[in-house]
């Protein structure tokens, strides 16, 4: 397994990571096609939403440049490489398309100003509960963020497919529409696998070749760019008519939707963090909270200027990973293009056009890089039968929601947005893992010395302990590792200390609770030491490389510390 | 614990052998104390050292430290229990194991 996971992460390379900057080309040209994908994919929320409330052409042009120009500026925020606001990784935005029922029940309602009071209530709603994302992360194991990276790979299946496939016309089917989408997508894999240098502008390149071959077979209209002319050569990007309202009959619908929304968005991050490492193995949680406080902050300022709730955009999270082109320098000249291009309404439609045979390709090419990460997640864990279930189970009602009716039984307020493979596969998890947890901890604890002696002793008994409760042989080390290194710290300062251990651990987390039984310690005895002359430094250096959170505290000479890791 | 030094022009070999825990570390640190003076190169064989405690890795860090200033230092024959250590303890970004 562990060969199979090295061979996988071998073929993932990142050209430039999070922090680094390409040169001025590999960046120009990675911004763009994110660009494209984002003016493809982003601008269905909006215009349906100005159907919905009925506005005039020059309302909607107006909401759809907001909606661009907040798209820019919540990528930039979710992209920040700030402890408090943004991720720190590629992250570009789109409009929530999961959103869209509620907007546009909203919509009907209250028209665009209830629409926008709502946005800037998510907004704030999701800034808030995000904010616990570092606290709630025991929910999220390695195997939950693994599947829900793969279902985000699910999710694009029927957007993909259907732009991919097509649809009859009339009720007549244009074959030169498969004869494009297996094209471009056949191009994209030879750019990818056979020319390596092209590999980072792989989306880029399909979609200048999707274009061409579109023109030629007359699967691009040139008459629709005749359309451009009517629209306004430069625009403010706020919409024309702000007002805001509050309706509590859409309070529910919304509430969903941003619950869902930071589920999406702990999905899109941990995968942003696995494309940006090829030996990623479980996310960190505090860039995730930071990323939806971006998020979040984006949405509420989007409100406020008349654009759509926002969301991780999924897709370019995928051609980031297969074009090895992670930096966040990326994500901000594409989100300043996106700002740019929403001034110019004639210029972003025109972009706007891609092919739906060609978009097709685009995203089949970017969800197998998306399923490639989660997959590459899940190969690191045990699959023990508690795995098993909780992973496939999900996995089994993503996929279900993809068959068409299967749960026409449920109301539609309710299936609108559960019957989506991310939500339903996520609820799916969160479930599983919730009760394949019971009566899964276990506890023991001991009193023992410090001396060489007693350290042998110990490690019998975590050993014998251990075995007889089938503790996985990984997880007994790192117990064994840990309490070696602290009495030996402590044996070197109070030979005589007697310590008491509470060892507690479950399938998602291992707590060590150590305290010596009366007064060992002069009061300076833990003040930090940066030379590392004595054991106890290196056993706390140790330890805090070992555990993600170590609690050391001296009071009156008793030694307590608390280790908690994250399995 | 037993040491056995072998010094070759600016070159180092030490090989160990056994256990370097919180009763053998001490005499490792003071066998290295004098005998690094000049040394470019230092070669630590660990093929025959079974088990490597903290109070070792403070002594691996402490030569670590000193030969970063005067040359280079590597670690041979690291047997997978010691890998396993370093591993968990993060070392192995530390040290050069080869």
């Amino acid at each position: 397994m562990a060969e199979n996971v090295k061979k996988l992460n071998a073929e993932k390379t990142v050209l430039y990571s999070s922090a680094q900057t390409p040169p001025a080309a590999p960046l120009f040209f990675s911004a763009l096609q994110h660009m494209l994908l984002i003016l493809s994919l982003g601008m269905a929320m909006p215009v349906s939403i100005a159907r919905a409330a009925g506005l005039d052409v020059n309302l909607s042009s107006s909401l759809l440049a907001a909606a661009l120009f907040t798209m820019g500026l919540t990528g930039i925020l979710q992209t920040l490489p700030s402890r408090f606001v943004g991720s720190g990784f590629q992250s570009l935005s789109v409009a929530d398309s999961a959103a869209l029922s509620a907007c546009i029940l909203a919509a009907e309602i209250g028209g665009v100003p209830l629409v926008l009071g709502m946005t800037i209530f998510s907004g704030v709603l999701r800034f808030v509960l995000g904010s616990f994302t570092f606290r709630l992360r025991k929910f999220f194991p390695a195997e939950v963020t693994g599947t829900m990276i793969f279902i985000l790979g699910v999710n694009l299946v029927p957007t993909a497919l259907k732009n991919f496939l097509g649809a009859p016309v009339g009720g007549v089917y244009n074959p030169m529409h498969l004869v494009v989408a297996i094209a471009t997508l056949l191009f994209m894999l030879a750019c990818s696998l056979f020319i390596k240098p092209l590999k980072p502008y792989t989306a880029l390149l399909g979609i200048a070749f999707g274009f061409v071959i579109s023109a030629v077979t007359g699967i691009f209209n040139f008459a629709s760019l005749g359309q451009m002319g009517d629209q306004a050569l430069v625009a403010l990007p706020i919409y024309a008519d702000l007002s805001y309202s509050f309706d509590l009959r859409v309070l529910i619908p919304f509430v969903v939707v941003t619950v869902a929304g930071i589920v999406d968005n702990i999905g899109d991050f941990s995968a942003c963090q696995s494309a940006d490492d090829p030996h990623f193995k479980k996310p960190n949680w505090r860039s995730i909270e930071s990323g939806i406080r971006g998020n979040a902050l984006g949405t509420a300022v989007s409100g406020l200027l008349g654009g759509p709730i926002q969301s991780t955009a999924t897709t370019n999270i995928g051609i980031a990973g297969a074009s090895g082109i992670t930096s966040r320098k990326v994500a901000y000249l594409a989100s300043a293009m996106l700002m740019i291009a929403s001034v110019f309404p004639w210029l972003t439609g025109t972009l706007s056009m891609i092919p739906t045979p060609v978009l097709g390709a685009v995203l089949l090419y970017s969800g197998c890089y998306i399923m490639a990460g989660g997959f590459s997640a899940l190969m690191e864990c045990v699959l023990d039968d508690r795995r098993i279930f909780t992973i496939f189970l999900s996995v089994f009602f993503a996929i279900s929601t993809l068959i068409p009716n299967l749960y026409s039984f449920l109301p539609d307020s309710v299936s609108t947005i559960l019957v989506s493979p991310m939500v339903m596969g996520v609820c799916v998890l969160l479930l599983t893992t919730l009760l394949s947890r019971i009566g899964m901890k276990k506890v023991f604890s001991f009193i023992s010395g410090v001396s060489p002696l007693d350290i042998v002793a110990l490690n019998e008994e975590i050993e014998n302990t251990c075995r007889q409760r089938g503790t996985e042989r990984a997880l007994m080390r790192r117990m064994q590792i840990a309490i070696d290194s602290l009495c030996e710290g402590i044996y070197e300062l109070a030979p005589g200390a007697q310590i008491r251990y509470v060892i507690s651990y479950d399938a998602q987390q291992l707590k060590i609770h150590m305290e010596s039984e009366r007064a060992v310690f002069k009061a300076e005895a833990l003040a930090a030491d940066d030379a590392l002359d004595r054991t106890l430094d290196v056993s706390l250096m140790i330890i805090r490389n070992m555990f993600d959170e170590v609690r050391v505290k001296n009071r009156n000479g008793v030694l307590t510390i608390d280790m908690s890791h994250d399995l | 614990m037993t040491i056995e030094k072998k010094l070759n022009g600016t070159e180092l070999t030490i090989a160990l052998t056994g256990r370097m825990d919180t009763m053998t570390a001490p005499q490792l640190e003071a066998e290295l104390k004098d005998c690094l003076n000049g040394v470019t190169s230092l070669r630590f064989d660990f093929s025959a050292l079974d088990y490597l405690s903290s109070a070792g890795l403070r002594v691996l860090l402490a030569v670590q430290k000193r030969m970063n200033k005067q040359g280079s230092m590597t670690l041979l024959g690291v047997n997978e229990t010691i890998t396993e250590i370093f591993e968990v303890t993060g070392f192995s970004d530390i040290l050069t194991i080869e």
